[in-house]
């Protein structure tokens, strides 16, 4: 029940998030200002007009909104009701307003929403600079909003691509109203044929961004498999040897495996790097020791496995003299 | 009875303007014989007959004749037509990373992560790649249709076909078939390249086995491959996205029902209709022109540069290490991600000069390490490209 009362409370918490970011992943994505042969409205007139775009890849319904071009809105004492008063309402009505994602909207400006949905109010005036915003239905929240420079005829200033940051002026051959400002793929795709004509940038940028990937990868996994066989090198000695309790508290016993396993990890790291002495035969020594150690055949001295030489009298000269006699 | 007998009469001659008869072209006709063509090779010659099997009908089903203007919605490329459903998923490029995850849910990746140098030789078999893009501008295809074709070098039929539908989508069929018809001839044109550049002394190398790897390395190389590759390319994330998924669905040990639908019936069916709307997208109109021609030469070096490159690199690689860790320089033309012909051929050249000599596991390694490496190749592509 606690559950399921804080997954309400989080979706509680997280869905007027959502609602906003749906409003908010709509924006002013192109503008003309002075039409005269491009689009025309459904009655055949030329007009300047509003391009949206539904720059997320969900559904957003864009009725209710408010377009407007007369910055008296920004005037923080108005209230909503005055706001809204010098705003063009996007209307209820045109299925045509609910955009899917990617999808565009065109806006006819200067005109009579009696003429149909996509008719609205806001004024252009032909050649002149413009601002134009978009505020979310409260009339209070803006959402998107673009100064147009003076534009010439048929000109329009639009994002370099949709949703992105950048704008600039395309000719009258460039504009994209209603459909996706991409002529960027033919720019990029031009601009690597004059720049790169061999090919010569691209292989070395793709080789190396290739080999970068692949080379991570080898770093990673070459460290990696370096820890793990450590790990399983330390289990196996654990395994086979296990450690037995040799003093009567178990504080007192941890303390002398800690310090066992310390002085055999040291013992290893010094002995592999001697040439000559096999691996396995250096860790039977080191296990041969901890088992004398447990079985307190071996000296206690603090910290200390000694695999040290120990001389004995085995080759002492009287045992020799026999010998050479 | 006139009239009826003129009904009959007129339904018939309008009948006969819709039959194939009527709008036969002399290209539909070499397509077909192209399409019978692969199914024979699929089958009489074991050529990847699962792959050419749907393509080769898939090319005669897009080429049957019919009467294009009698809005009949069949033909491949009219909007609603069942075909045109069924090529969605080439033409928006979902089933290639459908096809990557079965791959991801198939492969097992313990060779490379045992040895992880071997990923380098996926790296060093790229250059196919670009060798045949820098070929492809000089022949003066634009920089997207040379990507397109160049990443036929990768061996990688998936991965063509997501490149060049995104960037080239008109040469897409072209790139596809050529794609699947090298990897077909893997056996065919890489032992003779094998044997010219390595000595017998080199092709008779035994290679240490790998240590063993534990199950956490196992479920921690799909989520570090994954963040690794795609933090550097973006673009690659649907393939390479897939393909980590698919293989964490198997490695993790708690989602094997997954992996095996992934891996077996999923993949199965993405199979089949990849390859046959793929063979669909190769009517005569499209396919048979110059620039097909091309591709397929183009398709062709840029194999034969990649199998070199991946066998130069493993030799010098051996420059630098020493005598107990040399690699045999036949697993280098594992680094094209043919999964596992390119391995086997490896193994068998290996066995060929000495019958003790296996080296089919450590083959594996560049192998997979070419699938991760030509995803990545094509995702920096199209990041660079579009």
């Amino acid at each position: 029940m606690k559950k399921i009362g804080l997954l309400l409370a989080i979706l509680a918490c997280i869905s007027p998030d959502l609602f906003a970011q749906g409003a908010k992943n709509i924006r002013i994505n192109e503008v003309m200002t002075d039409n005269e042969s491009s689009i025309v409205d459904e009655f055949g007139n030329h007009k300047a007009w509003i391009e949206l775009c539904n720059a997320s890849f969900t559904t957003v319904n864009i009725r209710g909104m408010y377009i407007t071009t007369d910055k008296s809105v920004l005037n923080e004492d108005l209230s909503a009701p005055q706001r809204q008063a010098l705003m063009s309402l996007i209307p209820n009505g045109d299925e045509s307003t609910l955009l899917s994602g990617n999808q565009h909207f065109i806006l006819y400006c200067n005109g009579n929403p009696k003429d149909g949905s996509r008719h609205i109010t806001a004024k252009i005036t032909e050649g002149e600079p413009v601002w134009v915003a978009l505020y979310d239905g409260n009339g209070v929240e803006l959402i998107d909003s673009v100064t147009v420079p003076a534009l010439s005829v048929n000109q329009s200033y639009a994002r370099e691509k949709d949703g992105s940051a950048n704008w600039v002026v395309r000719g009258s051959k460039n504009v994209t109203p209603g459909i996706a400002n991409t002529p960027n793929i033919n720019n990029k795709i031009a601009r690597t044929k004059a720049e790169d004509p061999h090919g010569f940038a691209i292989t070395i940028l793709a080789m190396g961004t290739v080999f970068s990937c692949l080379a991570l990868l080898f770093v990673f996994f070459r460290v990696l498999g370096l820890i793990m066989d450590h790990i399983n090198t330390t289990k196996k000695i654990a395994n086979a040897y296990p450690l037995k309790p040799v003093t009567s508290t178990i504080t007192t016993t941890a303390k002398i495996g800690a310090e066992v396993l310390d002085t055999t990890g040291k013992l290893m790291k010094d002995g592999l790097k001697l040439k000559g002495i096999d691996k396995k035969v250096y860790i039977a020594v080191i296990a041969m020791a901890i088992k004398q150690y447990e079985d307190d055949v071996h000296d206690v001295e603090s910290g200390i496995i000694s695999i040290k030489p120990k001389s004995t009298t085995w080759n002492a000269p009287k045992f020799n003299n026999e010998i050479k006699k | 009875m006139e009239t009826f007998l003129n009904f009959l009469k007129g339904n018939f001659f309008d009948f006969l303007t819709y039959t194939g008869f009527a709008n036969a072209e002399i290209g539909n006709l070499i397509m077909i014989a192209v399409g019978a063509v692969c199914i024979w090779l699929a089958i009489k010659k074991d050529f990847e007959p699962l792959l050419l099997v749907p393509i080769g009908l898939g090319i005669i089903l897009g080429n049957i004749p019919f009467k294009a203007d009698a809005g009949l919605e069949i033909g491949l490329y009219e909007d609603n037509s069942v075909l045109n459903i069924f090529y969605q998923g080439v033409r928006q490029g979902w089933y290639p990373p459908l096809v990557f995850l079965g791959i991801g849910a198939m492969t097992d990746f313990t060779a490379l992560i045992a040895n992880p140098k071997l990923v380098l030789i996926g790296a060093a078999a790229q250059f196919g790649i670009f060798g045949a893009y820098m070929t492809a501008l000089a022949l003066g295809f634009e920089p997207n249709q040379a990507a397109g074709i160049a990443i036929i070098g990768g061996a990688d039929g998936p991965t063509a076909i997501f490149l060049s539908s995104k960037l080239c989508p008109n040469l897409m069929g072209a790139i596809a078939v050529c794609a699947y018809s090298y990897m077909a001839l893997v056996p065919v044109i890489q032992p003779p390249l094998m044997r010219l550049l390595t000595t017998k002394k080199e092709r008779v190398i035994k290679m240490k086995a790998g240590r063993e790897v534990s199950q956490t390395e196992r479920i921690l190389f799909p989520i570090i491959g994954l963040l690794i590759t795609t933090f550097i390319v973006p673009s690659g994330m649907p393939l390479l996205g897939m393909l980590f998924f698919g293989n964490l669905l198997k490695e993790s040990g708690k989602t094997t029902r997954l992996a095996k639908t992934a891996g077996s019936s999923l993949n199965d069916i993405i199979v089949m209709l990849l390859g046959l709307t793929v063979g669909c997208s190769t009517q005569a109109s499209e396919f048979l022109t110059v620039n097909t021609i091309f591709i397929f030469v183009l398709g062709a070096c840029a194999f034969v540069v990649a199998t070199c490159s991946g066998v130069l690199f493993v030799k010098f690689m051996n420059l630098f290490l020493p005598e107990h860790k040399k690699l045999n320089p036949l697993i280098g033309n594992a680094g094209v991600s043919a999964v596992p012909m390119s391995a086997r051929i490896s193994n068998n050249l290996g066995l060929e000069y000495d019958r003790k000599n296996f080296l089919l596991m450590h083959a594996m390694g560049p192998n997979v390490a070419g699938v991760i490496g030509s995803a990545v190749a094509a995702g920096a592509l199209l990041g660079f490209l579009s």
